[in-house]
């Protein structure tokens, strides 16, 4: 049975607002786009075709306001929302109440969302349907006691972790007996104000793992197919930065497998939707199942570059309750594609937030070079939200040419005003280990013992830089000059004063 | 003909620059230049450097000049030279007020965990900040000895706004003498 999808309410910001809304335009659906105070002027206003205020300032007041939300799609006449990824994505109470409503809720039903979102009932789930899992315990735990048991019984160095969590909150790492009480009353409180759920649980820490993950689709019908992997081992604070497909240690047979298992996994939580089953590999390419995001992801288009699918599309099938349109054996998979993350950050100060204004902008492009972007020239990034930019995607024949379409696009990019992480991209795509894909997630460390040193030795000429300097402070001079002669036969020194604080502004 | 010398926290430059033929003319650091400068929008402008061609943007600050290298920025000083080498046996220094740690972002004071008088080496945590949602580590810039701590835990700051001052100075990526 399925349904007609007219128009559809986007829940969210920034760049993967701007994504669905270009997707809804492909399909010829209505979008619209909700936004907070700040963002009246924001990019993903002003593509949508129809946009309506949350009022508010911060998420919680804004983009978070399930009840807001939920009456602007009824008001306007909506059939579906699509949440994005953040904020009300992997909300099971948010997915049932779109259901209650009348609404389609883009992405699985509010079950699977509560079982799979829950680290420590995924995981059993992951375990029922054979899939490797890191050794450590599931329980909840609260006291250091039976913490300290759990680590000796499974060994140092161990992890804690939220139950709730995602994108490293609420996450420790601990080598000895000693730190364990620490991190475990951290790790709660930090969970706890992230996620509103202070349980927290133990596993095995294993040592320079890599992230691959693996992209899902499923449909209504029980079809389950997978889009191959995405490696995405470089990341600072356990957060991504760039990710790449395919990785470097995933060859065919491996692929199947991982695949396989994840198609097991989706199968066993009745999976309906996009969505990614994220691994960790070991050094001897042993992979453990590490947890299950029930949505699209940010490094989504890498997938989309070799592939070829659209998967925004793929969503909207699905929830039109469409069955899927390809078998598992015409997923064809095509060159490579890295993703750079743009932050509004300052990696050479430990990757700390830089919001400002966007003076100068301009999007790399030309052969190859995709950019997906919340963001035009003059805009200014607000510090209430995630400080995401945009994302650079280039696609190469193979990955040395991607590489080199990477540094090339990095280099056309102009962002000017704010820090950002496009001067750590070009850091990495001359890094030696990243070129012959020597990756762990313990990259950035491993490879920049002191980051804010190679940053500024990488970063061209500071020579020609200081000359920049001293020749516009000279052309700046000899204008003055100009204009004070030319004054000088006037005599009129009102004149020259106004004349020289008007040039000053240029 | 000008001699300028242009100052980072921690290196010196000097040029000298004249104007001839719509074209402009830099000697120094054992090199010499033909360069054609033409603004654009935004602060920013063309150069071609020998034939060899740049796009740099360059924003005047209140006491200098801030040069966008791709996408990473520079504060310069940009002074007479005659005038830089008096000041410097004046014992005069620009970058001494530099000396600060300013929050690199609006946000929460969770921790500050130096003093006054604490020596401190660069990239040593000095404060946490709480901002989106995530606990900041704010490193100290360089290495010297902290003068004052402006800001106390729970304290909300702004951006830019100083967080704490150091010793002045000269060479931040040298350790401070005994």
């Amino acid at each position: 049975m399925t349904t007609t999808i007219r128009k559809i309410l986007i829940a969210n910001r920034g760049e993967i607002a701007v994504r669905i809304a270009r997707g809804c335009r492909d399909a010829g659906i209505i979008s619209v786009a909700v936004y907070s105070d700040p963002d009246r002027m924001a990019y993903h206003v002003r593509v949508a075709d129809e946009a309506y205020a949350l009022g508010g300032t911060t998420s919680a007041e804004s983009y978070l306001r399930q009840d807001k939300i939920i009456e602007t799609a009824r008001k306007c006449g909506a059939d579906a929302i699509h949440p994005g990824y953040g904020f009300l994505a992997e909300n099971h109470d948010f997915a049932a109440l779109c259901r209650e409503n009348g609404l389609i809720f883009i992405g699985p039903s509010p079950e699977v969302i509560a079982l799979l979102g829950d680290k420590v009932q995924a995981r059993r789930v992951a375990e029922k349907a054979g899939l490797p899992v890191v050794p450590g315990s599931v329980q909840n735990i609260e006291q250091v006691d039976v913490a300290r048991i759990e680590a000796y019984r499974i060994g140092y160095p161990v992890l804690i972790k939220a139950a709730a969590g995602g994108g490293g909150k609420g996450m420790r790492i601990v080598n000895d007996p000693d730190g364990l009480g620490a991190a475990l009353s951290t790790a709660a409180s930090e969970a706890g104000s992230a996620f509103g759920d202070r349980r927290v649980y133990i596993e095995k820490y294993i040592s320079r793992p890599r992230h691959v993950e693996i992209q899902i689709l499923g449909d209504a019908y029980g079809n389950v197919i997978h889009l191959g992997e995405r490696e995405c081992s470089i990341q600072r604070r356990h957060q991504k930065v760039i990710e790449e497909s395919p990785s470097m240690i995933v060859d065919d047979a491996m692929r199947a497998k991982m695949g396989a298992a994840a198609v097991e996994l989706a199968k066993a939580a009745g999976y309906v939707g996009a969505g990614t089953v994220e691994f960790l590999v070991d050094e001897n390419k042993h992979f453990y199942f590490l947890e299950v995001n029930t949505r699209l992801q940010v490094e989504h288009p890498v997938t989309e570059m070799v592939t070829g699918l659209d998967l925004v599309q793929e969503q909207f099938k699905i929830a039109r309750g469409e069955k899927l349109s390809i078998r598992q054996e015409d997923v064809g998979r095509r060159g490579h594609a890295i993703e750079c993350r743009i932050y509004a950050e300052d990696a050479a100060a430990g990757f700390i937030p830089c919001t400002g204004h966007l003076s100068a902008y301009q999007e790399p492009s030309g052969p190859g070079v995709r950019v997906d972007s919340g963001f035009i020239a003059g805009d200014d990034v607000p510090v209430y939200y995630d400080p995401l930019i945009a994302k650079l995607i280039v696609w190469g024949a193979d990955r040395n040419q991607a590489i080199q379409r990477m540094r090339r696009a990095l280099n056309e990019y102009v962002v000017q005003g704010i820090e950002t992480t496009i001067s750590f991209g070009r850091l990495v795509m001359d890094n030696e280990s990243f070129i012959s894909g020597r990756l762990s997630t313990h990259f950035i460390e491993d490879e920049f013992a002191d980051l804010a040193e190679s940053l500024t030795r990488s970063d061209g000429d500071i020579r020609l830089a200081a000359m920049t300097a001293a020749l516009v402070d000279y052309r700046l001079q000899l204008r003055l000059l100009a204009v004070s002669r030319r004054a000088k036969s006037e005599e009129n020194p009102w004149k020259i004063s106004g004349r020289q604080a008007g040039l000053r502004k240029r | 003909m000008k001699k300028v010398q242009v100052s980072t926290a921690d290196r010196t430059f000097a040029f000298e620059l004249w104007f001839e033929n719509d074209r402009y003319f830099v000697r120094g650091e054992g090199e010499e230049h033909v360069v054609d400068l033409t603004p654009l929008k935004n602060n920013r402008y063309s150069l071609i450097v020998d034939g060899r061609s740049y796009e740099t943007g360059v924003e005047v600050a209140s006491d200098g000049y801030i040069v966008f290298t791709g996408a990473r920025s520079h504060r310069f000083i940009v002074e007479d030279y005659e005038i830089a080498q008096m000041k410097k046996q004046a014992g005069i220094d620009d970058w001494a007020r530099e000396m600060l740690l300013t929050a690199p972002m609006p946000g929460l004071v969770l921790a500050v965990n130096c003093r006054p008088g604490d020596t401190v080496v660069k990239n040593q945590p000095l404060l946490v900040m709480e901002a989106m949602k995530m606990e900041n580590d704010i490193k100290s810039p360089l290495t010297g000895i902290i003068r004052a701590v402006a800001v106390i835990p729970g304290q909300n700051v702004d951006k830019g706004q100083t967080l704490i001052e150091f010793e002045p100075w000269r060479n931040p990526e040298k350790p401070v003498p005994e």
